[in-house]
């Protein structure tokens, strides 16, 4: 079976890093947006253009989206540039292999560029950065609570009777718990992505590789399928990774707002008991 | 046994059992969707993508296994 490999192949390496044919890929795809999008944006003005009315739109709807989780708008507009970065890069590089001639490219007797999302070792660095943000900031803005929810010592300290110290003890055994499924967030985040993309890339592979004669007609379903897969995807991920940092970080946050008096949508506007 | 026949049954028999419930769940978000619809066709344009994004979560599980698959295929 030899549609398409597992394993990215490397070209070539810088140093100790080994550059593959995702990694390529990934850097090709940055800089065309790093040109593109700016030349697309130059004729903004008051009166849109159709392009322009057509990102607005989108924007709006991912606004509310992150209005939604994060509480209120200026916390959404604070997080919406990484997120929306990720949700692009992540929909482009679902579909790159509509892009004529991008399969075909051969360097030696390999290909030179493969979709960066059939790469798990790329959707585990996306999953990746989502965690590491969302920690990060944590840590930031409320260290000590932050370590406080995983090793839960404040019950311990509280415990009266004999079946408070029992239910203390058993929380803090089981915070650590809570660790491991962080890490299940990680994995599920990136296999998701990972396993829909590379599917369509199998499909499509082993279709047009039956016989001649399914070469152009038979495959063209599940090339829309994937086209279709690919949105859905980059979306999924993206809603996702608002919610795993929105869960995080929101208790800090509107703790630290309701000190400084600011009131944001979803919560009371007074501080709330923390045990 | 041959390993390569011990590979195939194992991701055959992944993919099989994997794919049943995936198929199940979604089709139930479908089925209350649809009732929703029924009920009330004015909504149907907030209820489909929301339908949409529901499904893609449920395919999750699926794609899991497709994943085992795959590695028990080409990886080991």
């Amino acid at each position: 079976m030899e549609a398409v490999s597992l394993a990215s192949h490397t070209q070539f390496m810088i140093g100790p890093v080994p550059i593959t044919d995702g990694v390529l890929t990934a850097f090709a795809i940055t800089l065309v947006l790093a040109i593109l999008l700016p030349l697309l944006m130059r004729g903004a003005g008051v009166i849109p253009t159709r392009f322009q009315s057509a990102m607005e739109a989108f924007m709006e709807f991912m606004l509310r989206t992150f209005t939604t989780a994060f509480g209120n708008e200026e916390r959404a507009r604070a997080f919406a540039p990484l997120l929306l970065t990720l949700m692009l890069f992540i929909a482009i590089a679902n579909q790159l292999s509509f892009v004529p001639l991008v399969n075909q490219v051969v360097l030696g007797e390999h290909h030179l560029f493969r979709l960066p999302t059939t790469d798990l070792s790329a959707t585990i660095a996306l999953a990746i950065l989502v965690l590491v943000i969302s920690h990060g900031i944590a840590f930031a803005v409320a260290p000590v609570r932050h370590i406080g929810d995983y090793i839960k010592v404040g019950h311990l300290l509280h415990a009266k009777t004999g079946t408070q110290w029992m239910l203390a003890l058993i929380e803090l055994f089981l915070g650590p718990l809570e660790l491991l499924s962080e890490l299940a967030k990680v994995l599920s985040l990136s296999c998701r992505l990972f396993g829909n993309i590379f599917a369509g890339e199998v499909m499509v592979g082993i279709i047009t590789g039956l016989s001649a004669y399914t070469q152009f007609f038979v495959v063209w379903p599940v090339n829309v399928l994937g086209l279709l897969v690919g949105f859905v995807q980059a979306f999924v991920f993206t809603l996702l990774s608002t919610m795993m940092i929105a869960n995080t970080i929101r208790p800090y946050l509107d703790l630290r707002d309701a000190k400084l008096g600011k009131v944001t949508e979803g919560s009371t506007g007074h501080a709330s008991v923390h045990p | 046994m041959d390993p390569l026949v011990a590979k195939m049954f194992a991701a055959a028999i992944v993919m099989g059992v994997g794919s049943i419930g995936p198929a199940l769940a979604e089709g139930m978000v479908a089925a209350k969707a649809m009732e929703a619809i029924g009920r009330n066709p004015a909504v149907s344009d907030k209820l489909v993508p929301n339908m949409i994004v529901a499904m893609a979560i449920c395919e999750t599980c699926g794609i899991f296994a497709l994943v085992i698959a795959l590695i028990i295929l080409f990886a080991i």
